[in-house]
């Protein structure tokens, strides 16, 4: 029988095992797995049954393909993410390199690893530079292991090389630690754009427009 | 005991409540400025309109409340964010009786009303509140003295984008109600912009491409359909988030869109998959009114907050997070 790349029915991850659900997020489930006998996760995003079909389809198709391409152009920036073994866009599943490692999110809350934010600014500073907009780095999309800090969850991203875009993935981050992790000793603010102003020649001109994002104060009341 | 008299004067509302510290709505008067069909909020209008009512709308909430000036403890007003001109509607009647009855005054955010009121009136006590009017969008938590923002419109509300295509249409304003009807005979989905950056949305994309699309002839019922669809289908996305990333178990819903049944619906099922409660705030009193000011005052006047009327104001542009709440403990 003839099969052409793209088929559904085989075109498959055939050599995975799925071991169980770890974490079931927002907008998609991570499942355990093994693939070719590797430690793997599945990304799955699922279906949101509350969505009209078309719409639902639409988007999950659209960040399975976004986030399977930034995964790959963020390690060739220098930046540590998990290796893409199978994505599957039509069932919008991607299966990847498990990482194994806490949360940037626990580590802040539990550890108070405020030193982690430097990395995350060097993180955020060589995507920049080569062009990729994280589009959600929260601190739950960050994860430890081993000695490395891993960007993950990159459905949002896109390729933009526009400092008013950049610097929205700066208030996001920036967003996350001073509404959630506001209590953290040192200054976390400055030891992320260090960071990040260390690993980006166009640093500069995304601050400005960081300061312009925060003084006009989008939050408007007519 | 203590009673507030809450004044609430943003937009097309001008309201009058009166509110005992323990949560009673003793009165809830509404005086509703509504311009012609095709046509949006005029400033000026409107502030006539709330002149013009203000007297009558105070009179009879102290009346249905059983009670004269004399027996109010304290005067709330909505300081602001609004329209500046019908925000010192309201702050010169409540300035005015502040003064003249030696009351103390106390200026109140009129977003922080919502949630606070929303609160109240459904027992949420750490929620994740969805707070959607012509106002505000915007996803919060309560936490450490204030309400945090975690994710809001980077551009207009969805309030915006419905009235604004719903003026588009020829529609009234505020044009809600009609779109939500005019929706359900839509079924042909278009393509309309999904905008998500971290947690914040952008919906102006969405109404230049649904006017552009209405320009080129698609049916007005698909293009309604296709616009709640898909903004809800952003704030539902955004809710899940928070309630994911924060693990609370209340999703509370405020603000005038709140009303729309199809949102209802769609965050009945995201509660439930983030096995959360849904706290809708009675219809009555999810869209502005003066009870959202009286209670948001009580809870000031209790810890200690009033102003002197010569010194009090009104902010046009005001951000909710900047307010700080004793009220909301710092563990929280």
């Amino acid at each position: 029988m003839e099969v052409g790349p793209g088929d559904p029915t085989v075109d498959r991850a055939i050599d995975l095992r799925e071991i169980g659900v770890i974490a079931r997020g927002a907008e998609a489930d991570i499942v355990a797995a093994e693939w070719m006998g590797m430690p793997a996760v599945v990304k799955r995003r699922t279906p949101r049954e509350y969505l009209n079909a078309q719409l639902d389809a639409r988007v999950r198709h659209h960040r399975t393909v976004r986030e399977a391409r930034a995964l790959h152009d963020a390690k060739l920036a220098g930046v540590p993410a998990p290796i893409v073994y199978f994505v599957d866009p039509l069932n919008a599943e991607i299966v990847m390199e498990r990482i194994s490692g806490y949360r940037l999110k626990e580590l802040l809350e539990t550890e108070r690893r405020v030193d982690l934010v430097g990395i995350v600014g060097a993180h955020l500073g060589r995507l920049h530079s080569n062009g990729i907009v994280h589009g959600d780095p929260t601190t739950s999309n960050f994860i430890l292991s081993g000695g490395t800090l891993y960007a993950m969850d990159f459905g949002l991203s896109f390729r933009s090389r526009a400092p008013e875009e950049q610097a929205s993935d700066l208030h996001v981050i920036i967003e996350a630690l001073e509404s959630y992790h506001g209590d953290l000793p040192g200054d976390a603010r400055s030891l992320l754009l260090d960071g990040y102003s260390g690993a980006f020649d166009g640093a500069a001109r995304v601050l400005v427009w960081l300061g312009k994002l925060e003084s006009t104060g989008r939050y408007r009341g007519d | 005991m203590t009673l507030c008299l809450g004044i609430e004067s943003t937009a097309h509302t001008f309201g009058a409540s009166v509110m005992r510290d323990d949560g009673t709505i003793l009165s809830d008067v509404r005086s509703v400025y509504r311009p012609p069909p095709g046509s949006g909020i005029h400033p000026r209008e409107a502030s006539r309109h709330h002149a013009a009512h203000a007297p009558e709308s105070v009179r009879e909430a102290l009346d249905a409340a059983s009670i004269g000036m004399g027996d109010v403890d304290c005067i709330a007003y909505s300081a602001g964010p609004g329209l500046g001109p019908v925000l010192r509607v309201g702050a010169v009647v409540s300035r005015a009786l502040a003064a003249y009855y030696g009351k103390p005054l106390v200026p109140v955010h009129h977003a922080i009303g919502h949630l606070e009121l929303g609160r109240l009136l459904t027992g949420a006590v750490r929620p994740v509140a969805l707070l959607v009017s012509g106002g505000h969008t915007a996803i919060l938590l309560p936490r450490s003295s204030r309400w945090r923002v975690f994710g809001e419109t980077l551009d207009i509300t969805v309030g915006q984008l419905i009235d604004q295509l719903g003026r588009y249409m020829g529609l009234p304003s505020p044009a809600g109600p009609e779109m939500e009807s005019i929706a359900r005979e839509g079924s042909n989905l278009l393509d309309l912009p999904y905008v998500i950056r971290g947690n914040d949305m952008s919906f102006s994309g969405m109404l230049t491409a649904a006017k552009k699309s209405l320009a080129v002839g698609a049916r007005r019922e698909d293009v309604a359909f296709s616009v709640q669809e898909t903004a809800f289908a952003m704030l539902c996305e955004v809710s899940e988030r928070a309630l994911a990333f924060s693990g609370r178990g209340e999703l509370m819903v405020v603000g005038g869109v709140a009303a729309n049944s199809r949102l209802r619906l769609m965050l009945e099922s995201v509660s439930r998959r983030q096995g959360a409660r849904l706290e809708l705030v009675p219809a009555r009193y999810s869209g502005d009114c003066g009870a959202q000011i009286a209670w948001t005052g009580l809870l000031h006047y209790a810890h200690g907050l009033s102003v002197e009327p010569r010194a009090s104001g009104v902010i046009q542009r005001w951000r909710l997070d900047q307010v700080t709440l004793p009220w909301i403990e710092r563990s929280t």
